[in-house]
Parts: structure tokens; C-alpha cells; sequence
């Protein structure tokens, strides 16, 4: 069993060491960045590309695993094509120059440069939950969701609670990924071929994963509801924390560094800056 | 049938910060018809060790053995780990390998493994479906798949009146008698168990041992990883012993029991009705410590030995 996405690699790097906070605004950050539009296709292909190399800069600095990613993506190749697909025969806008056509079916470059934007941003997308992911704990991006919902607490949201359920449904994945795997052992003892085989054999063999997992799971949460009644939780009590945050220097830094780069892509957007302009670098238009 | 193991390694996680050998040049031969006890602390590598005798891991590096059946990892952990290997064997090896995956289930017909726990493989609606399970697996048709779930049935000690009911409504022992019915119904020829009697009462545990001397009897070897001494000594005619991956005893039951040396050394305790035998013994009373496998077994001794000599 490979769960790749969202599992903690155990490094002390300085990107391990930021305060869970802070790369949580730096992610929204990116993500907003990503998705913001830069004017001309190729001065979004410029910025795209600027964010890539700085992501790929803070993948390196968090060693964080490629392969991982690369494992993220290949499972995405359905939604890829789903996209594609989707793009080609509805065009937002039956404009501009035809690329080629299949058929009766014209491709034309805004769609391609469309689903190209999609795919980009994606993979960008991905990489930087990866990186997330890899280096924070669960328990840190609990916490620190936490403090990004805290405003909501004055309209009434339960903020401790949502935070505690996340943080348990976060603590619980290993558990269920231990108990999925020593199932399926148990069931491969048993001959369940969970790779091979035909769809009505796949299907019986899931379901024999499934039942017991279900079964495992419904006792366990209950175990651990009457354990946590045994400790005295009360979910409407107040709380305090265990690990006091310690704010470093590196934490002013990236801080910063994340308001300047959001403060940049903003202006970016706004101003819609053509860089190639600026150069005297004419290129041909493309929609 | 018998398994070999040679030079056998195994790392959870290589090659992460997090990695941990849990098996270290482990050198083991089982033979046919043997009742073997591996003894050893939670986290001594038991249950990875079992895991390896019916190919669910394979050996980070090294050999395992099953009869004719051979998963040998020194040259893919060479390969791996830039050393010198054979280049001419590298591509039969490769060939070898992918036949290999198709028989591993060959494998795990002939090398039945009951994991801890096992009332929660249980996932059928009725207990004759469940027990079938795993004989249809491995090809059987529907009536010799139900014809050998109702002979492990019979010998796990649930009668017909069980067949058409829910496993889930069972009690916890005749759960854990019907998942293990569900691997004795595949007629294997070895019987592989993790800590079986865990959880019973002391009942279940009887009745379980019972039926493991029974299928023993039957030609099955029988390979058992246990924590309980008292089970060692009564049933077992061979004693391993695990610390941190390695293997650091093996031996007959009742050497082992006598080692006081090691056995204050890696904190085993010897089951009391052999503490007190061996007091017995030291006191002047003249028993055959061989004959000593539980209390009754004592109590006949003392007789015998009270009898005979006056």
C-alpha cells in the first residue's frame, strides 16, 4: 500500500523547521499566485516558470522526495485526459486561429494554450501541497489551520472542534494504512490477488479488504471516544497548548519573503507588465 | 515441506531516515513435520520473519527456501547497492523472477499464515462462505471449496448448526476458530501462526493448542510465534529465540528452559511448572526432566518417581 500524498518525511531541514503557520500562508500565497493571470501567454509562461524554479529551489532545501511527486501525478493522467478532452470539444470561445482539426472537430490554440494553463498550474499546485505535506507534521497543520480559522470563532464556528476532528482524522491515516496493509496480508494469505486478476475478481477481492477495514475502524473509534471521555475531554471547555510556537528569525524571514512575493505577483497581475514588450521583444500573437 | 533460510536481511523504509533492520542474517532450517516455537519481545522481528516464509515480504537481502520454491535477493540487493555481481546471471535471474511472481501464490497455498489476530479477516455473510473463501482462491471449485471448509470446520471444533450464520455475531473465541478454519482449509502443508492464544480465555487457549497438536499429527508442520512459555514447553519440539532481528537461541524446549545463563540474560522467564520441577530436581528428587511438559504431566512424574524408587 502506497499512500503517497501528504506523508511526513522525517528531516530537520530549515524548511522542516518554519513555523507551520507561515508555510501554510506561503501555500495559499503560491496558490493564489498560480492562479492569478499575468496578460499575455507568454508572460504567464514567464511567471509560471519564475515560480517553478523557486518551488523547485524549496524542494531542494526541504529534500523533499520528487519521486513522491512524480507518483502524485501519474495518478492524475485520467484528469488529464478528461481535461483535454473536455477543452477540445467544448471551446469557451470559438475564435481565433485553428491549430488542426480531427475530423470535423477544430482545435484551436486558445484551447490549447487553456488546457496547457490547467495542466501547468496543476502540477504546480501539487508540487507545493507536496512540499506542505512532506515537511509539516500533521499535528503542526492542524494547529496551524487552527490559528488561520481562528476569526471565524466570532461568528460561532466551533473552531476547536473542526480542528480536533481534523487532527484526529490526520492521526488516524497511518493507523487505517497499517490496518489496510496487515488486512490485505492477511487476505493475500488467503490467495486475494490484489493486483492481477479480472474486474468481478478485483472487486470481491477489494470488498474483502473493505468489510474487515470498516469493521476495524467503527471499533476503533469508539475505543477512542470512550478513551478520551476517560481522560476528561470536553469539547466545549477552553484549551490550552501543549508546544509554546518559537518565533526565529527565519520565521520574520519568510514572513516577509511571502508578502513581497504576494505584493509582486500582485502588481504583476494588475499592471499586467509585458516583460517582452519592455525588451523590445516582438512575438507573434497567439489569440 | 521444508523452508530454508539463508542469510536473510530485512530493512522496513530503506533508504529513509526512518529505517529499521528488523532481520539480520537469519539462518534457519524447518523441517518437515516440526512443532517450532519462535520466542521473542514485541519488536524482535517475529512476525517479519513469518512474513518472509510465505513470500507476503521478501528478504531486503538473502535466500528463503520453501521445498522447491527459491526467493533469492543477494543479487537484486547487490545490484541495489552497487556491488559486484554475476552479469550472465543477472538476466536468468530476471526471467526467474517473473515467474516467480506468478507463483507466489503457489506458495501461500502451501505455506498457510494466520496472522495475529485474525477474527478480522472475516468479511463473508456467513461462516461456510467466509471458510470457502480462501480455497476458492486458489481454484478450487464451489463444492470441494465447501467440502474442505466444512472438514476445517469440523476440526476447529464448529458444527453444522454455524454454517449459515454471521461470523460477526459469533463469540471472540469461535471467531478466531473460524478465520483460522479459513487458512486449514487450504490444506496447507505448512501451518504458520502469530500469537494465536492472544486475547482467549484460558478455554480457547486449551482448545486452540489442542487442535494445533492435532493438525501437527496430521503430517502439518507447525511454526508458531508465541509469547507464552507454558505453550512452549507443552507443545513445542524446537525453541527460537529472536532479540532485535537476530537469532539469538535454538534449541529444544526443555535446553532452553535449563540455560538459566542465557535465560537471565535476555529476560525470559521459564514457565513456573519447570521453575519448580528443576527445584524439585536440585532438592534431591530424582525426575526426568523430558517427561515435564505441564502440571499434570509434574504430577505423574512425582508419582512415578515416588513409586518407582521406594
Amino acid at each position: 500500500m502506497n499512500l503517497t500524498l501528504g506523508k511526513f518525511t522525517p528531516f530537520n531541514t530549515i524548511i522542516h523547521k518554519l513555523d507551520s503557520r507561515i508555510k501554510l500562508i506561503a501555500l495559499i500565497v503560491f496558490m493564489v499566485s498560480v492562479f492569478l493571470s499575468y496578460g499575455t501567454p507568454y508572460m504567464n509562461l514567464v511567471i509560471y516558470g519564475g515560480i517553478f524554479v523557486i518551488l523547485l529551489f524549496i524542494s531542494l532545501l526541504g529534500r523533499v522526495s520528487f519521486l513522491q511527486l512524480f507518483k502524485s501525478l501519474k495518478g492524475l493522467w485520467f484528469m488529464v485526459l478528461f481535461i483535454i478532452v473536455l477543452n477540445i470539444f467544448l471551446p469557451g470561445k470559438t475564435s481565433g486561429d485553428v491549430a488542426f482539426s480531427i475530423g470535423n472537430v477544430k482545435v484551436y490554440y486558445l484551447t490549447i494554450i487553456n488546457v496547457s494553463y490547467i495542466l501547468v498550474r496543476l502540477i504546480l499546485v501539487m508540487m507545493m501541497t507536496n512540499i506542505f505535506t512532506s515537511t509539516t507534521k500533521p499535528m503542526e497543520m492542524t494547529s496551524a489551520l487552527e490559528w488561520l480559522f481562528y476569526p471565524f470563532k466570532f461568528i460561532g464556528l466551533p473552531i476547536h472542534k473542526i480542528a480536533m476532528a481534523i487532527s484526529l482524522a490526520l492521526r488516524f491515516i497511518p493507523t487505517l494504512a497499517e490496518e489496510t496493509e496487515r488486512i490485505m496480508k492477511a487476505q493475500a494469505s488467503r490467495g486475494v490477488d490484489f493486483h492481477q486478476g479480472k474486474i468481478k475478481e478485483k472487486i470481491k477481492a477489494i470488498i474483502s479488504l473493505i468489510i474487515p477495514l470498516f469493521m476495524s475502524a467503527f471499533l476503533t473509534s469508539g475505543e477512542l471516544a470512550d478513551a478520551m471521555e476517560a481522560r476528561g475531554y470536553d469539547p466545549d471547555s477552553k484549551r490550552t497548548r501543549y508546544r509554546a510556537y518559537n518565533w526565529g528569525f527565519n520565521d520574520t524571514f519568510g514572513v516577509i519573503l511571502s508578502a513581497a512575493f504576494l505584493a509582486g505577483m500582485i502588481v504583476l497581475a494588475v499592471y499586467q507588465y509585458d516583460l517582452f514588450n519592455y525588451l523590445g521583444i516582438s512575438l507573434p500573437k497567439l489569440s | 515441506m521444508p523452508i530454508e533460510l539463508k542469510h536473510v536481511f530485512y530493512t522496513y523504509d530503506e533508504g529513509l531516515p526512518s529505517s529499521r533492520e528488523a532481520l539480520s542474517d537469519i539462518n534457519l532450517l524447518f523441517k518437515d513435520h516440526c512443532f517450532t516455537a519462535l520466542i521473542g519481545e514485541t519488536g524482535s522481528g517475529k512476525s517479519t520473519l513469518i512474513q518472509h516464509l510465505n513470500g507476503l515480504l521478501l528478504p531486503t537481502s538473502g535466500i528463503v527456501q520453501v521445498n522447491d520454491y527459491v526467493i533469492d535477493m543477494t543479487l537484486e540487493y547487490k545490484k541495489k547497492h552497487g556491488l559486484p555481481t554475476d552479469v550472465i546471471n543477472t538476466h536468468a535471474m530476471k526471467k526467474k523472477h517473473k515467474k516467480k511472481q506468478k507463483d507466489i501464490k503457489t506458495l501461500r497455498k502451501r505455506v498457510g499464515l494466520v496472522f495475529q489476530f485474525p477474527e478480522y479477516q472475516i468479511f463473508e455473510e456467513t461462516v461456510i462462505k467466509d471458510v470457502s473463501y480462501g480455497p476458492k482462491n486458489f481454484g478450487a471449485t464451489n463444492e470441494e471449496a465447501i467440502a474442505s471448509a466444512k472438514r476445517a470446520l469440523a476440526l476447529v471444533g464448529i458444527d453444522h448448526s454455524y454454517y449459515e450464520r454471521s461470523p460477526f455475531e459469533l463469540s471472540g473465541g469461535e471467531k478466531r476458530r473460524v478465520a483460522i478454519a479459513g487458512i486449514i482449509a487450504l490444506n496447507p502443508d505448512v501451518l504458520v501462526l502469530d500469537e494465536p492464544t492472544v486475547g482467549l480465555d484460558a478455554g480457547g487457549q486449551a482448545m486452540l493448542m489442542g487442535l494445533l497438536t492435532e493438525i501437527s499429527r496430521n503430517g502439518t508442520s507447525i511454526i508458531l510465534a508465541t509469547h507464552d512459555m507454558d505453550v512452549v514447553l507443552k507443545y513445542a519440539d524446537r525453541a527460537i529465540v529472536l532479540d532485535q532481528g537476530k537469532v539469538i537461541s535454538d534449541s529444544t524446549p526443555l535446553d532452553l528452559f535449563q540455560n538459566s545463563e542465557f535465560l537471565n540474560k535476555s529476560s525470559l522467564e521459564p514457565p513456573k511448572v519447570f521453575r519448580f520441577a528443576l527445584d524439585l530436581k536440585k532438592h534431591g528428587l530424582d525426575i526426568n526432566l523430558n517427561n515435564i511438559k505441564d502440571c499434570d504431566s509434574l504430577a505423574d512424574e512425582i508419582i512415578r518417581v515416588k513409586s518407582g524408587v521406594k
